[in-house]
């Protein structure tokens, strides 16, 4: 990779040395792991020990585990270091944004484009969090800038890594695909160089798969099921996005303006830049399940359009009042980001880990270990052989769960965990019927509750 | 054990046989090759850069310089952007010349002098760096041995008052006692931009200076003993230089300096027999992988503590973590914690003690120098020698962020300075 660091302009460096400084010190806030973050961290342990420790969700892809388990193995804590690590990548996401936009556009939107990123209410409370967006956030960014730099066959293993981080980093890959379609003809060869890298990580993906469950499209046809059947907690109207990308940034909707100025322009650099955000946000306004944490995917591009029109648009304004107005716009749209990024953090800094003590009960079990939860396993280096959550709780789960309680050692429940879909009204019962069973046939060696759920843990 | 547990015990380990190596080559005795040659002439080469701030100081020093022999001198202004060029013609005569090129980089401009250099021997003189009066007569002295083509010397920092330098000043002295203990076994690889000396007819025979990366310096060495010759030390001959003050100017060296090492290590690290394949260039390379790989760690290190005992409570400064910095920072911790270990406070192992007597090992041999080449201690040592460990890690930090170096293809000898 031969990059030119930006070394002629010093402030993208100030903003993510700012950015970097602040992640580092509010890192204080986060008190608990997310429920995705553990099963990463899970799924690390499971992968560097050779099955011995964690926890296995078919359906996850495997790039975060695999470096995160690489923290892990290699004597780091793996949630601080997993933290700052991701740290890292956020603001290398800025650095990739402001190259992007200072080879397409010019210094002034490359900048602004990465300010407004690291600013970005959702980009900066979850970089840190240990999800997946932001890290292949950085390798679809990358990906991108290769392409601009016509290195296709790098940007296509980069797009493939993208997509072992993040299945949905897919859509950045068709977009990319269909720009050169449609606007470069011609260059066949191009997308051809491309798809072959691509498909290096994701044929050695399926392969696994196909060692391991004998379906090398297993994990993708279950993300499409568990798609179907969990997430309804966060469905939302179509509307969702619209209004919470103002918190994001209130002149999002330049973005828009940006994308007919690209369209205008018909530079097929810049139309991938439009595409990748147009796919992104079609999808998930598309799709129910509804999370700003998904949009991270999108923001680089989404805010790399939006400074390109602000940035024309200054050009465009001949009266100082008008220019006075706009920087003041983009002023206070960067404080009201920020006023956000302090109300996701009061949010966060409020919470407690109602896991604490189960998890030291974790970390002194042995055998067959059931969890419903993956959090709890983040301390500890056993493995848990059930998932009692996977895929979803239901009165079938309930009856595979009691029929197989007899080879647990340790069963780790917390009821609220298994979450019964609105749809199925035998769920609630069926909940209680497990709970009573185990109760009856187990020995409780931890018995509490916590905002109406019963945590037990169960030795068998 | 966990791989962070084993590379730690690795570069424990290896950090002792190092230090012990330093030892060993501190007692052994070697004769130095008989004086059977001699010279009667002398070029001095001054390579500069937007010097003007220096570029008078370091050419009275070489004009008032002994050298038993007609002495000749060439700057060359090599693309100067400020007056560095017009202090230098205020001195030009029958033997000092002026060189104007374009801006093409120090081994280019020393290139260029050596096609019209007369000298039997030629020095090369940094033009930010004033030399002593003996110190040309010294490195020629040293040069009459048999078989040593090339000479270097003790570099101090000239500016050594201000606040950085005092921990540079500090790094060079330690730097040139190594390379006099290297040059016992003919394993010194390096011969300091800012005063060094060769026999010119062993100099054009590896064909002068290489424009491909930084540290043109350490190039040259490397290809004069893989030519079958060998350097010495003058330990007579000083020179002061001024290092960069500010850290600005500090990062842009180090940066130079890093990515000096890493090209040197992609164009000269081989599997040979001779001592600098066998010892002084895996030394190099060791000191960049530990960089990289200790630097992280052990900033790592520094955040989690940090994070553990003060973030994740909700505090970001007090009186504790004040003291908790000042013991990372400083030989203090590392004190508290050996007495730890041997009050049994910290579990005491195999490891442990090794990482003791190697970390105590190395202190004697930083005031070893000091007193060497200074004859006395002052507060302007004790407090970079206290407070040691910043300073290393910082260095640790820049190689880190020039490991992309590793990945380019092309390499260049030029270089920014004051622009």
């Amino acid at each position: 990779m031969n990059f030119k660091m930006p070394s002629g302009n010093k402030h993208v460096l100030l903003i993510i040395l700012a950015f970097l400084s602040v992640k580092l010190l509010a890192l204080g806030y986060y008190h608990i792991v997310w429920w995705d973050s553990a099963v990463s961290i899970g799924m690390g342990k499971y992968i560097y020990s050779f099955g011995n420790s964690g926890l296995w969700e078919e359906p996850r892809p495997l790039v975060w585990p695999l470096m995160l388990g690489f923290l892990w193995k290699t004597g780091f804590d793996a949630v601080l270091a997993g933290r700052i690590l991701e740290i890292l990548f956020g603001s290398l996401c800025i650095l990739m944004t402001f190259l992007i936009g200072r080879k397409l556009f010019d210094e002034k939107t490359a900048l602004l484009g990465s300010l407004f990123l690291a600013v970005s209410p959702a980009f900066f409370f979850f970089d840190g969090i240990m999800l997946t967006e932001i890290v292949s956030a950085f390798f679809a960014l990358s990906a991108v800038y290769l392409l601009m730099s016509r290195k296709y066959y790098t940007a296509g293993l980069l797009f493939g890594i993208a997509f072992m981080t993040r299945f949905l980093q897919l859509l950045a890959f068709m977009a990319v695909v269909f720009i050169i379609i449609t606007y470069d003809k011609k260059n066949i060869k191009n997308i051809i160089r491309l798809s072959a890298a691509f498909l290096i990580p994701v044929v050695l993906y399926l392969a696994l798969n196909q060692i391991l469950y004998h379906n090398a499209l297993l994990p993708f046809l279950q993300q499409i099921y568990l798609s179907k059947n969990t997430g309804w907690l966060n469905f939302q109207p179509i509307t969702y996005y619209f209004a919470e990308l103002f918190k994001e940034n209130v002149l999002y909707l330049l973005s828009f303006f940006g994308i007919f100025l690209v369209v205008k322009e018909k530079n097929s650099s810049k139309m991938h830049i439009a595409a990748i955000f147009l796919f992104f946000f079609v999808f998930f306004n598309l799709i129910k399940q509804k999370e700003m944490r998904f949009l991270i995917v999108l923001l680089p591009y989404m805010y790399l359009l939006l400074s390109s029109s602000i940035v024309y648009l200054f050009g465009k304004f001949e009266n100082r009042l008008h220019k006075a107005l706009l920087i003041t716009a983009i002023s206070l749209s960067l404080a009201y980001s920020a006023y956000n990024i302090n109300a996701y953090y009061q949010k966060e800094s409020g919470k407690v880990n109602p896991y604490a003590e189960m998890e030291s009960k974790f970390v002194s079990s042995y055998g067959r270990i059931w969890a419903s939860n993956p959090v709890i396993a983040v301390s500890g280096s056993q493995k848990i052989e059930t998932l009692m959550y996977y895929p979803f709780f239901s009165t079938g789960k309930k009856n595979e769960l009691i029929e197989g309680a007899a080879d647990a050692d340790f069963i780790f429940m917390d009821s609220c965990d298994l979450a019964c879909r609105p749809s199925d009204i035998n769920c609630e019962n069926a909940k209680a019927e497990l709970i009573s069973h185990f109760k009856k046939r187990l020995k409780t060696i931890h018995s509490s509750s916590n905002n109406n759920c019963q945590q037990l843990v169960l030795q068998g | 054990m966990m791989i962070l547990e084993k590379l730690s015990y690795f570069f424990t380990v290896f950090f002792f046989f190092i230090v012990l190596s330093y030892y060993f080559l501190l007692f052994i005795k070697k004769k130095k090759p008989k004086k059977n040659k001699s010279f009667s002439s002398l070029t001095v080469i001054i390579p500069a850069h937007n010097e003007e701030k220096y570029i008078k100081e370091a050419i009275d020093s070489v004009i008032a310089a002994d050298f038993n022999g007609s002495k000749e001198i060439i700057i060359v202004d090599d693309g100067s952007i400020d007056s560095t060029a017009k202090l230098a013609s205020q001195y030009t005569s029958k033997n000092i010349k002026l060189i104007r090129t374009k801006h093409s980089g120090k081994s280019a401009s020393i290139n260029r002098a050596l096609k019209i250099a007369r000298g039997e021997l030629i020095a090369i003189v940094d033009a930010d760096s004033i030399i002593h009066k003996d110190a040309l007569a010294e490195m020629a002295d040293e040069l009459s041995r048999d078989e040593i083509v090339g000479v270097c010397g003790v570099v101090k920092v000239k500016n050594r008052k201000k606040l950085l330098c005092a921990w540079v000043h500090v790094e060079q002295l330690f730097g040139s006692l190594i390379r006099l203990l290297f040059s016992k076994i003919n394993a010194n690889i390096v011969t300091p931009g800012a005063l060094s000396m060769y026999i010119k007819k062993n100099l054009m025979e590896v064909g002068g200076f290489s424009t491909k990366g930084y540290s043109e310096d350490v190039d040259i060495a490397i290809r004069l003993i893989r030519n079958g010759h060998k350097l010495s030390f003058a330990e007579k001959a000083v020179t002061e230089t001024n290092m960069p003050y500010d850290m600005k100017g500090f990062f842009r060296q180090r940066k130079r300096f890093a990515r000096g090492a890493i090209n040197i290590i992609k164009r000269h690290l081989r599997l040979n027999n001779t001592i600098i394949d066998m010892y002084t260039l895996p030394l190099l390379l060791f000191s960049l992988v530990q960089a990289v790989i200790m630097g992280s760690f052990i900033l790592y290190q520094v955040f989690s503590g940090y994070h553990t005992y003060f973030l994740s409570k909700g505090i970001y400064f007090n009186l504790a973590a004040a003291k908790f910095f000042f013991e990372w920072f400083s030989i203090a911790g590392f004190v508290r914690w050996t007495i730890s270990v041997f009050a049994g406070q910290t579990p005491m192992n195999f490891i442990t003690i090794v990482g003791i007597i190697s970390t105590f090992l190395s202190y004697p041999l930083i005031f070893l120098a000091i007193f060497k080449y200074e004859k006395r201690i002052s507060l302007w040592h004790l407090v970079p020698v206290f407070f040691m460990f910043p300073f290393w890690l910082l260095l640790m930090l820049i190689n880190i962020y020039c490991i992309p170096e590793y990945f380019k293809k092309e390499q260049y000898n030029i270089w920014k300075k004051n622009e």
